[in-house]
């Protein structure tokens, strides 16, 4: 296959994730999308309401090799086996597997191969695990998309007004959303193996589309992998595997790389402006790189906590990111001035961060996980500017993991411990109140964020399980 | 004079009435694929069939669609005597006559038109620019003539002399100009059919035209669905009503929109009107998966009472009242079968294509049969069967009833075929085969990709066979004699022949050596 086709592989998975994307309750990245607001802004069964009414079900627990990834989901995909809605999650192990989260049955699994002979395989240790550390990518558009259109199976489909609301028997019709239109072609799913490769596998099938092309060096502490515009982004922290600690973009057409090298610091993430901006937060600061070259446009030291999140206010875009004086410091974009700073209380401020925006009310809220809670802050103008006022704060929880945003819920994981088993809560947005918990559904602990897509939410636990809880549209 | 002209007409009825006929796809209005007059093949003798006869036309087949089922009418006064005539139509726009006994072409019938303004794809096999409709052959007339309705790729309806081929009556305009209609029903002076796939922008919808209306008003009813593709078009049940499945889309009964379903439309006036309709209570799943209702129904009488049976690409049937689909929410069945194929829950080459079919025993015995491609579900539970099923095979219930409730009992499943179509049945025998046919829409390297030059490619032969309709058991197979797929044809049978077209038009003929 020629570097051609796997262009337009790229292109054509792109913009079908930009026709439908997170509109269509898909997660792309580590963080959900580009702009890492971990959010997922429409879905079609979960909302504040419909988690009072109980539509959260614990569904299905898979057990896979090794700990899973948070995994991204692609939906409504012609496949040789019919329609299927599949996630995609790596583990430690270097293995990628898809899953039917419809039934919770793997539909196709895949061992990338170590080439030893690019770098010896190496012993993980607490601070540098080895093997594969970073969650998988699909195609990300660097704006998040509108909700998706209305739409039946392959054909022609009705005339206008199929999707009208209406009454009707043992399922109300008005309940029941209209259905993106699905992706013909197979897009791709991006994998950075442990060996330093970049794997570009067929979504249907799990077969590399190209050969893997090297990218970084092996057994590095790879993390926030992302696929936008035809290149794969990562970034490397505690100079693990001898690889630099930096962000990393390979060019999927030409297999050129491109670094920009962060000596001592650790990179901790990284999110794109919706000018295809690079921002990357540091353990020593926050910079704002060009698209492709990562060319520095701006720079500022602050030694992030969390990787940088973008959000809109007001029509505007701002990158905000947590330091390690529990401080949530919101800058301009374009110089990195500092717009808002929120002085902590010296709780440290870890995990991601996670934005959504109230659609009635256009109300910005950003989250942030301090210490056992997670916290939410409105954004309101102030003086000509900005600020962040704080709203609610959650019970206190076990090494609550980053949240994440579906339709107005948040969801937060507690991930606990040795001796407490992780629980995953649904919030409120705008209030905070607890709508519903896992209880004790899930055995064990969880080590790694949780994400979501097509009305579930995903924890991956230390012991290789992988639990959906959600919605699920029944069959019989 | 008037009383010798109806002593004529009665004589000729008659006549026509001691002969066995297959007027329309699917043998009759209701669309039970059921020969009740078949006389000489029995489950006794069906072990001798052989290919009698097989005859080349210069059909030229368009996007896997050569030939549609023949329609098959007996004592047809021609200038050269009474014969038994087959009527067969090509996607070419070609009508031809055959005589049974000879295999010799009466007369041949091609349309012509001026290129409509819009086609499908050039490779799409879902759009193919030319004939689609199986025609339809009407009653008698008062001189014992009978008529083939034949709907041309531009949607002009011919009426044709059965015995010669010339026109009856003026063409008409009924359908749309290569917009996929389906099989041509009939039903006291009114044509059905139904379009699918809304090829060259062709609405989707059951569409009906009185004959001897002079201003041939087409009336039409749009369940705003995906297409109606029924293969067999439209069932007719004793009031009239024209059921037809439709594809994948919403169920929204506020908006008269009704996805995944099974719509019932009569003429009231001078307009189509919708009467009834089923949904299956998991239309959304259905309709998220592509399993659309796409199964022509067929409709049968039970104990006093007009039952009808439906599938889908799901590959479960459902039992339903004529007079009441679905009860009163519409959606409640009087019975639903377990899932019998598909646990990989497929949009192609899997589940429940085609048409049903039904028929009688002499204890009477209500029996309910059902082709399906791809694996037997491994849950699904049958008394007798004859080995794995991978790719597709026939299946028959017992239609029962204590107390008022209905029970559709599995009662044997035949042999693996490769793409089991729809069976027709005659005196105790079902007759079925396997198209050969790939069937593949979608692949690992590309998704979906349905092309007509690769599924050709792909394609090998279609297989025949004889089953004992109480049992399954293989009576006779043609083996690999037929050298050719089957898409979109069918089987029909009347006094003792059994016909199939392939791909390479040819028309096979099956009987018995010198019967």
């Amino acid at each position: 296959m020629t570097l051609k086709y796997v262009a337009i592989f790229a292109i054509c998975g792109s913009l079908a994730h930009a026709q439908f994307g997170r509109g269509g309750g898909d997660w792309m990245a580590a963080g959900g999308d580009a702009q890492r607001t971990a959010s997922v802004r429409t879905d079609a069964h979960i909302s504040v309401e419909a988690v009072q009414g109980g539509v959260m079900q614990t569904l299905w627990k898979i057990k896979l090799g090794g700990v899973p990834t948070p995994p991204v989901v692609a939906s409504r995909l012609i496949t040789y086996k019919g329609f299927k809605d599949l996630l995609y999650v790596a583990t430690s192990t270097d293995t990628v597997a898809a899953i039917d989260h419809v039934v919770g049955k793997v539909f196709w699994e895949t061992h990338l191969p170590y080439d030893s002979l690019l770098v010896p395989a190496k012993t993980g240790t607490a601070t540098c695990p080895a093997g594969m550390t970073a969650a998988l990518s699909l195609a990300a558009p660097l704006t998040p998309p509108g909700p998706p259109a209305p739409r039946g199976g392959r054909g022609p489909g009705g005339p206008p007004g199929m999707a009208g609301p209406g009454r009707g028997g043992n399922m109300d019709p008005a309940s029941v959303p209209t259905l993106p239109r699905p992706r013909r072609t197979p897009g791709a799913v991006y994998a950075l193996s442990s060996d330093g490769l970049i794997h570009v596998l067929n979504q249907h099938t799990g077969q590399d589309i190209v050969p893997a092309a090297r990218f970084i060096r092996g057994n590095a502490k790879a993390h926030d992998v992302i696929q936008v515009g035809n290149v794969v982004y990562a970034v490397t922290s505690d100079n693990c595997g001898a690889a630099p600690n930096g962000v990393w973009a390979i060019n999927l057409e030409t297999n050129g790389v491109n670094e920009w090298k962060t000596s001592e610091a650790s990179v901790i993430g990284l999110a794109f402006g919706t000018d295809g901006t690079v921002f990357a937060s540091t353990t020593k600061g926050l910079a704002a790189l060009e698209a492709k070259t990562l060319k520095v446009k701006a720079q500022e030291e602050s030694e992030s906590s969390t990787p940088p999140m973008v959000f809109k206010f007001k029509d505007k875009e701002y990158v905000v990111a947590a330091n390690v004086h529990g401080h949530i410091l919101v800058r301009d974009p374009a110089t990195l001035a500092l717009v808002a700073n929120v002085p902590g209380n010296g709780a440290a401020i870890g995990g991601a961060l996670a934005s959504w925006e109230e659609p009635e009310s256009k109300t910005r809220w950003i989250l942030a996980t301090k210490g056992s809670s997670v916290v939410a802050f409105k954004v309101v103008e102030k003086d000509g500017s900005i600020a962040l006022e704080q709203g609610w704060t959650s019970k206190e929880m076990v090494s609550p993991a980053a949240p994440i945003v579906v339709n107005g819920v948040v969801f937060v994981l507690s991930s606990g411990s040795r001796t407490a088993n992780a629980v995953l809560y649904a919030l409120d947005g705008m209030t905070g109140k607890e709508l519903w918990s896992s209880g004790k559904a899930i055995a064990g602990y969880s080590t790694s964020a949780i994400s979501s897509g097509q009305s579930k939410v995903y924890v991956g636990t230390h012991d290789g399980s992988l639990y959906a809880f959600g919605y699920l549209l029944p069959r019989e | 004079m008037r009383t010798s002209r109806f002593v004529i007409a009665i004589t000729l009825s008659c006549v026509a009435c001691m002969a066995a006929d297959w007027p329309t796809d699917g043998g009759n209005p209701q669309r039970t694929a059921w020969q009740k007059d078949e006389k000489i093949l029995n489950k006794d003798n069906v072990k001798n069939l052989k290919i009698v006869w097989k005859i080349q036309l210069d059909n030229k087949p368009i996007e896997m669609h050569s030939l549609f089922p023949p329609l098959i009418v007996d004592k047809v006064n021609t200038p050269g005597g009474p014969k038994q005539i087959a009527i067969v139509a090509g996607v070419s726009d070609n009508i031809y006559a055959i005589d049974v006994a000879t295999a010799k072409i009466l007369w041949r019938k091609h349309f012509e038109y001026p290129a409509p303004a819009r086609r499908g794809r050039p490779t799409d096999p879902l759009c193919p620019a030319g004939l689609t409709a199986t025609p339809v052959i009407g009653p008698p007339n008062a001189n014992g003539s009978r008529t083939v309705y034949a709907m041309a790729g531009d949607g002009e309806v011919h009426s044709l002399n059965v015995a010669d081929g010339e026109d009856m009556a003026s063409p008409f305009q009924f359908g749309y100009p290569y917009g996929k209609s389906y099989a041509l029903n009939l039903w006291d002076g009114v044509l059905f059919t139904t379009t699918a796939q809304g090829c060259a922008g062709n609405p989707n919808q059951i569409w009906s035209v009185k004959i001897d209306d002079p201003s041939h008003k087409v009336m039409t009813y749009n369940p705003k669905s995906g297409g109606l593709w029924g293969r067999t078009g439209a069932a007719i049940d004793e009031s009239g009503v024209a059921w037809a499945p439709t594809g994948d889309g919403r169920y929204d009964p506020a908006t008269q929109t009704y996805g995944n379903g099974l719509v019932g439309a009569k003429v009231v006036g001078n307009e189509l009107k919708l009467q009834d309709y089923y949904e299956p209570k998991n239309w959304a799943w259905l309709q998220s998966r592509d399993l659309d209702m796409q199964v022509t129904p067929a409709i049968f009488k039970y104990k006093g009472k007009e039952l009808m049976i439906a599938a889908s690409k799901e590959c479960r049937i459902y039992l339903l009242d004529t007079k009441a689909a679905g009860g009163d929410d519409h959606q409640t069945p009087l019975d639903r079968t377990p899932l019998i194929c598909n646990e990989e829950v497929n949009f192609a080459s899997a589940g429940i294509w085609g048409s049903m079919a039904s028929w009688e025993d002499a204890q009477g015995t209500r029996w309910i049969l059902s082709p399906f491609w791809g694996p037997s579900h491994p849950d699904f539970k049958v008394p007798t069967s004859y080995g794995s099923v991978t790719h597709g095979a026939v299946v028959a219930f017992k239609l029962e009833e204590k107390n008022g409730k209905y029970k559709l009992v599995p009662s044997w499943m035949s042999r693996d075929m490769d793409q089991a179509e729809p069976p027709v049945i005659a005196n105790g025998v079902v007759y079925a085969f396997g198209s050969g046919e790939n069937t593949e829409q979608a692949y690992p390297d590309r998704g979906l990709d349905d092309n007509s030059p690769e599924r050709i490619h792909d394609s090998t032969h279609a297989v025949f066979y004889a089953l004992d309709a109480e049992t399954g058991k293989e009576l006779y197979s043609s083996g690999d004699q037929i050298k050719s797929f089957v898409h979109f044809g069918g089987l029909s049978i009347a006094n003792g022949r059994v016909y199939l077209g392939t791909f390479d038009s040819i028309l096979y003929c099956f009987g018995l050596e010198g019967k």
